[in-house]
């Protein structure tokens, strides 16, 4: 009996299944969307298929073994360094023809390998059916079908798994001439970079850049490049596509004989006129903008910032569990100093989980529920493709509007997916519009709250910030070298989401969300009690107070803007206890919302953006947004005092 | 033999054989035979603004000019 966990490996293009039919077999629940680069890091659990352990390993999408973006490599280094036991392929099943590629690719690996074709389902709305018995002999692997949304032919793959195929597949193989070239260059290659020399040799002729990198550590550097040019110039044309259409001419040969159409295409009428709907400028846009009304400003800035706020905080909080802490603490504990520092005006409780639970939660959890929504639906690739135009304006390309629309939910979490994007002048655009423009889900429904009693001061803000957004990347896309790179995404069908699939995300979401701002609002309140208890507090504020002044806004602001700077939301949910004072007038409510709004990102922002950027990248993005948010707020100032 | 075009002249709703892709840029070139656009490859323009859209088997792919340029085809 084998008592050694085996190692699984899922990989894939993206958006065919893959995390949802990781969590069939772990039981953990990833993230799971209908838009391409919600994994950009890899997920690893564990299942048990009879007394066998397995550890499944859930991989960045890629589209071949060529990586484009980052987390494509991060695919690839899985290969390399993990030694995994068998790969799983997932394919979208009705394009077989176009994703057979990477299979054959997965092939030249030496790694045993199983063939998914998932989303099953939908290939019988097109008429047609695949003989996954033929494709199997054809290709010598493991083949099974599956519908992860639905469960079907999962017992399956696990008995396959447990069955634990163990051979090599023998491999895809190219023209005579190629395959020549690919012996001689694995003869010649001493290092092969941890893939086996097939692959290496492969890679090297298709001018894989790690391959090519690593080149100049061979002693036989010079003949391997003489071999290489040699039959580039055999073909005159690039070998990449030389040896995709040979692959190609074999799988159109293969799928002749195991797929047959036996009806015409009967897909949902309703559901593709949608889908051309919200592709079209007409009637995408007003479609977008309708979206945007509902999704954005009656679902999360008036019902949840607004009804769950004030319900949560002022109901449920309020009238109940704050006098209750209140009581505990008076009859329990006599020490005055820890008395302050549980429900103290900067409390462990008052502030930190209090604002945590009632005042942040509602806010973003309405928040990952709509973006759920449109994330299953398919909706997002076409809003992509839609703002193509105008993002080329800012040196990005349609891709980026996915993390810049989930910097509207948590900038933190959005500063991570810019891996998605190519190029790292992209990626620090993002970020960079990310950390200074688009304001949090926490911040953007404590100000719809704030300002939405007045429609004028509303659309103020609103106007400021997307001109500020439109300029400044225009702007830094003229100052920082270079140019955007091509668009080109897939657009899946739009599907019906389905309730348990977007509930579980958005819980999965608020969970993880959850947990990290927790301990923080909690460490900021201890900080905040320490810094009021030793005066030092006060005295930052004084340093500041010259600074509200200007922006004619009350003192006790300054207050906030220091608590801004550990969270966004921990700032905004500050203002949002003072404006609930009436100490605030509307002009001073619009400044501090600009402000607040531009102001640097919150701590855990700060460390993804370290993370990802580098330590000089984040300094000049501090500086410049510290400047531009109190100039803005002080323009705002002024032009109102006209 | 039919006039070979950029894919960018099809109108919607036309279809052609793709020929050639123009090989010069590596990475497009990658990206295209990812998403499967191969010669020989039957593709369809669905639309064509703000972006390209071109059917390639069951799959809709939206393209920009930049990319969508490099792909040559016969009708």
């Amino acid at each position: 009996m084998q008592r050694q966990k085996r190692k699984v490996v899922l990989i894939g293009s993206p958006n065919v299944g893959k995390s949802l039919l990781f969590n069939h077999l772990t039981g953990n629940y990833v993230s799971v969307s209908n838009y391409p680069g919600t994994t950009v890091d890899v997920a690893r659990g564990t299942c048990r298929i009879g007394n066998q352990l397995f550890e499944i390993v859930d991989t960045p999408g890629i589209y071949s073994l060529l990586p484009l973006t980052e987390e494509e490599w991060v695919t690839r280094e899985v290969l390399r360094d993990e030694a995994p036991d068998v790969l799983i392929h997932v394919v979208d099943a009705k394009n077989l023809r176009r994703m057979l590629h990477l299979t054959l690719q997965l092939m030249d690996t030496g790694l045993p390998l199983i063939l998914d074709l998932n989303m099953i389902d939908e290939i019988h709305t097109y008429g047609l059916k695949i003989n996954t018995k033929l494709l199997s002999e054809l290709l010598q692997i493991p083949v099974v079908a599956t519908a992860a949304t639905t469960g079907t032919g999962l017992e399956e793959l696990r008995h396959i798994l447990a069955l634990a195929p163990c051979r090599p597949p023998s491999g895809f193989v190219y023209s005579p001439d190629i395959e020549q070239a690919i012996a001689d260059l694995a003869g010649l290659l001493n290092n092969t970079n941890g893939l086996s020399p097939r692959l290496a040799a492969l890679l090297l002729l298709q001018e894989d850049r790690a391959m090519l990198a690593a080149l100049s550590q061979e002693p036989a550097r010079e003949q391997i490049v003489s071999l290489c040019r040699a039959v580039a110039a055999r073909y005159n044309d690039r070998l990449s596509l030389v040896l995709a259409q040979q692959r190609q001419r074999f799988i159109d040969e293969l799928l002749a004989k195991v797929i047959r159409h036996i009806f015409k295409s009967r897909s949902d009428r309703w559901l593709e006129l949608c889908g051309r709907w919200t592709r079209q400028p007409w009637p995408g846009i007003p479609i977008l903008a309708l979206v945007l009304y509902f999704g954005l400003y009656k679902f999360v800035g008036r019902f949840g910032a607004g009804f769950l706020v004030d319900y949560i905080d002022g109901r449920i909080f309020g009238t109940i569990i704050n006098p209750f802490v209140h009581k505990l603490v008076q009859t329990y504990i006599s020490i005055e100093w820890l008395r302050s520092l549980l429900v103290g005006d900067y409390g462990l409780y008052s502030l930190g989980v209090r604002y945590a639970v009632a005042i942040i939660l509602p806010i973003v959890g309405t928040f990952f529920l709509m973006f759920a929504l449109l994330e299953d639906s398919g909706y997002l690739p076409r809003l992509a493709m839609l703002v193509d135009r105008l993002f080329k304006h800012l040196g990005l390309n349609g891709r980026a509007v996915i993390p810049l629309a989930l910097g509207l939910g948590c900038g933190t979490m959005a500063v991570v997916v810019t891996r998605t994007l190519e190029t790292r002048r992209e990626r620090l655009l993002a970020t960079f519009l990310l950390a200074l423009t688009i304001p949090c889900s926490a911040q953007l429904g404590l100000v719809l709250a704030l300002l939405s009693h007045n429609g004028k001061i509303l659309a103020i803000w609103l106007l400021y910030i997307l001109s500020l957004f439109v300029m400044v990347g225009w702007l830094s896309a003229k100052v920082l070298p270079g140019n955007h790179s091509p668009f080109y995404m897939e657009l899946p069908p739009l599907r019906c989401p389905q309730l348990t699939n977007v509930l579980n995300k958005a819980l999965t979401r608020m969970v993880s969300y959850f947990t990290e701002i927790l301990p923080i609002f909690v460490l900021t309140s201890a900080f905040l009690w320490l810094g009021d208890y030793t005066g030092l507090l006060a005295s930052l504020t004084e340093k500041l107070k010259p600074i509200c002044m200007t922006l004619g806004l009350p003192s006790d602001m300054a207050a906030i803007l220091l608590l801004g700077f550990f969270r966004r939301d921990y700032g905004a949910a500050g203002l949002y206890d003072l404006a609930a004072g009436g100490h605030l007038s509307d002009h001073q409510l619009l400044v501090a919302a600009v402000t607040l709004t531009l102001f640097v990102p919150c701590i855990a922002q700060l460390a993804v953006i370290i993370k990802e950027r580098g330590v000089f990248s984040c300094i000049l993005m501090l500086l410049l947004i510290a400047l531009i948010s109190f100039f803005s707020g002080w323009c705002m100032h002024l032009f109102l005092s006209l | 033999m039919a006039e070979q075009i950029p894919v960018t002249a099809l109108k919607p709703g036309e279809q052609a054989e793709v020929v050639t892709v123009d090989t010069l840029d590596l990475i497009s070139l990658r990206k295209l035979t990812a998403l499967g656009i191969l010669p020989g490859v039957t593709v369809k323009m669905v639309q064509v603004f703000p972006t390209y859209v071109l059917q390639v088997d069951y799959t809709l792919l939206a393209l920009d000019s930049q990319i969508a340029g490099k792909i040559v085809v016969k009708k």
